[in-house]
């Protein structure tokens, strides 16, 4: 018997997570796609022409939906930790490599695949145009997406793992501050660094959108290194530590 | 089947809970793990099946190393959990989604053992009661045909006619390449089913025996007003005269009571452990 993967095994737990967390999954397709849909169609009534400009409902796209697909794997992966679904989950006879591979494949591509579908309909519905390149490039292949979708579920695992109750309230709340945290001390390091450069603000630095400011030719080969790479590890490492306490 | 050696084990550095611990258990043989609250019953189980990780020492489990949790190994164990959440499935689904992990799974067996416990495989497991929903996982349990089949409490939320149909069921459930290990405080529900017991303390094991070497090394009985009988280990007084526990001097047959086991053990460890030479072999 292969001990690492088994396509018999991998199945079975595929159809067993997949069976077991479907409401969880539709209630969060659900609500995707009703307030994208009663946004849409209060922006169309209203004629709030911001609305119209496909890079802006992409930007609001995102907002809506890495939350709501935060949640979504907030409320698996806290069930998931509890040890009264997290022990009998562990003695399913299927390898640690199996698990994993079904943690990522519902939580980063099922749920984004749902959420590529809803954003679809809606372009459809209300605007009766698709651009699926040009979502599949925002959704799939734009680096900063898998930075997000990867930190804030690794956030959110953590969360499941350090707060025994409310764990999804809380951790939006800790992630809110420490990103409140993180925005000052990235403004007073800029300050500091860069006290030479007249008008130079927050967005030119970080988006790297001045061109007065010369980053080094390896800053976006590092970014991407950290993003594809840096940003997974940091979700396997939550995820295994989520095992742990499974137990 | 299962060998622990040297076992140390602690959920906090300066408080262990297991420490140099040695126990052998034996296919076709029901054990009963007993053992007061916080003696670590669970954890042992735990430990057994590679939910948690020794902290020295080894133990093999069906001829593996259960912290390496092989799938090889996890389909022929079956744990039945004290608290468990189940999923929002019909038992009908229930089976379908989880009997496909278990290789000698039988469909008829598990049919047979929910109409002895009365439940319907078309209801709902949401709308059961907490001793139904363990009657359908001890049920599932059985009919999986592990190995080794592990269970935390198993009586606990059964009412008084459910645990004697548990009692049937499991008697007739154990085979020679079988091992159950039941764990347990409610040391009367296992009476007349269980082969071996295995009495656990904080951080070690006072007695793990099979229940012919028990009653052959030690004697319970009920001793009238004026009998005098030296060598007892434990008794207690109730309306029928002195019930005691004494050592079998005389190669006297008599009924093991698992209660007053339990008690001699307590109040009299050390004797106990002479007695049976604690090699821990069940």
């Amino acid at each position: 018997m292969n001990e690492v993967f088994n396509l018999k095994r991998f199945g079975l737990l595929f159809k067993e997570q997949t069976s077991k967390n479907l409401k969880l999954f539709l209630m969060g397709t659900v609500l995707v796609f009703a307030v994208l849909f009663v946004f849409s169609l209060l922006s169309i009534l209203s004629n709030y022409t911001n609305w119209q400009a496909f890079n802006n409902r992409i930007e609001l796209y995102k907002i809506i939906i890495f939350p709501t697909s935060c949640l979504v794997s907030g409320i698996w992966f806290t069930h998931l930790s509890k040890s009264t679904q997290g022990s009998g989950n562990l003695m399913l006879p299927v390898s640690a490599f199996e698990r994993i591979l079904i943690a990522f494949i519902i939580n980063i591509i099922v749920i984004n695949l749902m959420n590529l579908l809803i954003v679809l309909s809606i372009e459809v519905i209300f605007f009766q145009k698709i651009y699926i390149l040009r979502f599949a490039k925002y959704f799939f292949i734009d680096y900063r997406f898998y930075n997000l979708l990867f930190l804030l579920q690794s956030l959110f695992l953590i969360g499941s793992l350090v707060f025994k109750k409310v764990s999804i309230l809380k951790t939006g709340v800790t992630i809110f501050i420490l990103l409140i945290i993180f925005q000052l001390i990235n403004v007073l390091s800029i300050n500091i660094v860069f006290r030479d450069i007249p008008n130079l603000n927050y967005n030119d630095v970080f988006f790297n959108q001045n061109s007065n400011l010369v980053t080094p030719k390896y800053y976006d080969f590092l970014m991407r290194c950290i993003s594809y790479i840096g940003f997974p590890l940091i979700w396997v490492a939550s995820y295994f530590k989520l095992k742990e306490k499974q137990g | 089947m299962i060998e622990i050696n040297n076992l140390a084990f602690s959920y906090k550095k300066k408080k262990q809970l297991f420490n140099h611990l040695n126990m052998q258990l034996s296919e076709g043989r029901i054990h009963g793990l007993l053992g007061k609250n916080g003696a670590g019953k669970t954890t042992l189980l735990k430990l057994i099946s590679g939910l948690l990780f020794p902290n020295d020492g080894n133990i093999k489990t069906l001829g593996y190393v259960p912290s390496k949790r092989k799938p090889s190994m996890l389909q022929d164990i079956y744990f039945l959990f004290e608290e468990f959440t189940l999923p929002d499935f019909s038992i009908q689904k229930f089976k379908e989604v989880y009997s496909g992990f278990y290789p000698n799974f039988n469909e008829n067996q598990f049919a047979e053992y929910l109409s002895e416990f009365e439940i319907h495989d078309n209801e709902k497991l949401n709308s059961l009661s907490y001793g139904q929903k363990k009657k359908v996982l001890i049920a599932f349990g059985i009919a999986t045909n592990t190995r080794l089949l592990i269970m935390d409490e198993p009586t606990n939320g059964l009412d008084i006619p459910s645990k004697s149909q548990f009692r049937k069921i499991m008697a007739g459930a154990v085979d020679e390449n079988k091992c159950v290990i039941i764990s347990t405080h409610q040391v009367r529900d296992l009476d007349n089913l269980i082969d071996s017991i295995t009495i656990l303390n904080q951080q070690d094991i006072i007695l793990s025996e099979p229940i012919e070497k028990i009653t052959e090394k030690l004697c319970f009985k009920v001793l009238s007003h004026n009998e005098i009988e030296d060598k007892i280990l434990f008794s207690e007084n109730n309306l029928r005269g002195n019930w005691a526990v004494a050592e079998n001097y005389k190669n006297e047959d008599s009924k093991l009571d698992i209660e007053m086991l339990f008690n001699a053990c307590f109040s009299n460890k050390k004797r106990i452990q002479e007695l049976f030479n604690h090699n821990n072999i069940s």
